[in-house]
């Protein structure tokens, strides 16, 4: 009953060592994985599918690369558009691989309780890891918009969650 | 039991201790969404005929009348640009503002390459309150400069212009 406890009293302290500043030598590639001590992520511009013109229901895709698609539904050309924009930083040594997870869908809410689908969410493709030298990673995301037919007028905005994991 | 706590002590250890390797930001994600308005010439504008002369300028003012300096004209024929802005929704009594896109334009004789300068528009869309209601119509008029010994014949030209909804 002692041993199996004790056991797994060792291999949690084996794992958690390197996690605060381990005496491995750096160019092992097991150390670095596991030397960052923390990873954050920051948008730094937000998704914007720009002015729609109600009427017929469809649909207003914004690529990852930024460019305006729309099916069934009328944009106005002046109005700005753009995909979101995310900034992955690490902090600690390494050169980790990191997954990003973007959501199924969100609504965006709008006047009197109204609200409209964002799905089909894409980014821009990264190298899965973080630049040992900067610490830092860019990529940029972009969704689909769904518009109903005699879409209520007004200002739509939500929130959607991008996370990312380290060492997958 | 000694062991026991032992190993909580330090499963709690790590949980306090060990850093968050995921992250997570709440992204904004927006869309504006307007009605439709819809634009539609009812009238040309039009500076009718004239003599060219020596040279000079036929103005069309918003509320169709027409003065000319240095050439002179035929009765008739002439008009302020007409535009009816219409609500699509039926909902009416929206805002707009109406806005003349070129400060001025080429007219160009037909069969020709010849040209004249329009402008100078001018609109009799509000201009203390800037927005209009629709359905509502909006008048345009301009200057139409002509040269000496300007070559007789037609001449047409296409000018710009744009509504935005509050």
């Amino acid at each position: 009953m002692i041993r199996p406890i004790s056991r797994l009293t060792a291999i949690l302290l084996m794992a958690a060592g390197p996690m605060f500043g381990s005496s491995f030598p750096e160019e092992s590639g097991l150390v670095e994985g596991f030397a960052v001590t923390e990873i954050d992520i920051a948008q730094t511009q937000g998704l914007e599918f720009g002015t729609l013109i109600a009427g017929p229901a469809g649909s207003v895709t914004i690529t990852p690369e930024g460019v305006r698609t729309t099916a069934g539904v009328l944009a106005s050309p002046a109005s700005g558009f753009g995909a979101s924009s995310f900034i992955v930083t690490i902090e600690g040594q390494g050169n980790p691989n990191y997954t990003i997870t973007l959501p199924g869908s969100v609504n965006l809410n709008g006047p009197g309780g109204v609200w409209m689908r964002v799905d089909s969410f894409q980014r821009t493709a990264t190298s899965g890891k973080v630049d040992p030298r900067t610490k830092t990673e860019s990529f940029s995301v972009g969704a689909t918009l769904h518009v109903e037919t005699g879409q209520a007028a007004g200002s739509y905005t939500g929130v959607y969650p991008v996370t990312v994991h380290l060492g997958n | 039991m000694i062991q026991r706590f032992t190993c909580l002590a330090l499963l709690v250890l790590l949980s306090v201790l060990a850093p968050d390797l995921r992250a997570q930001a709440q992204s904004e994600a927006a869309a504006n969404i307007v009605r439709a308005l819809v634009l539609t010439e009812t009238s040309e504008l039009q500076f009718g005929s004239l003599f060219a002369g020596a040279g000079g300028s036929v103005t069309i003012a918003p509320d169709g009348t027409r003065t000319s300096i240095g050439v002179s004209l035929l009765p008739a024929g002439f008009a302020a640009g007409s535009f009816y802005v219409d609500d699509l929704m039926g909902e009416g009594n929206r805002k707009y503002s109406f806005t003349v896109l070129d400060e001025w334009i080429l007219v160009t004789r037909q069969s020709g390459t010849e040209t004249m300068v329009v402008n100078a528009f001018t609109t009799d869309a509000k201009t203390r309150q800037p927005w209009n209601r629709a359905p509502g119509t909006i008048n345009v008029g301009a200057t139409l400069t002509i040269l000496a010994d300007q070559m007789p014949g037609v001449y047409v030209g296409t000018y710009r212009v744009r509504v935005d909804e509050q």
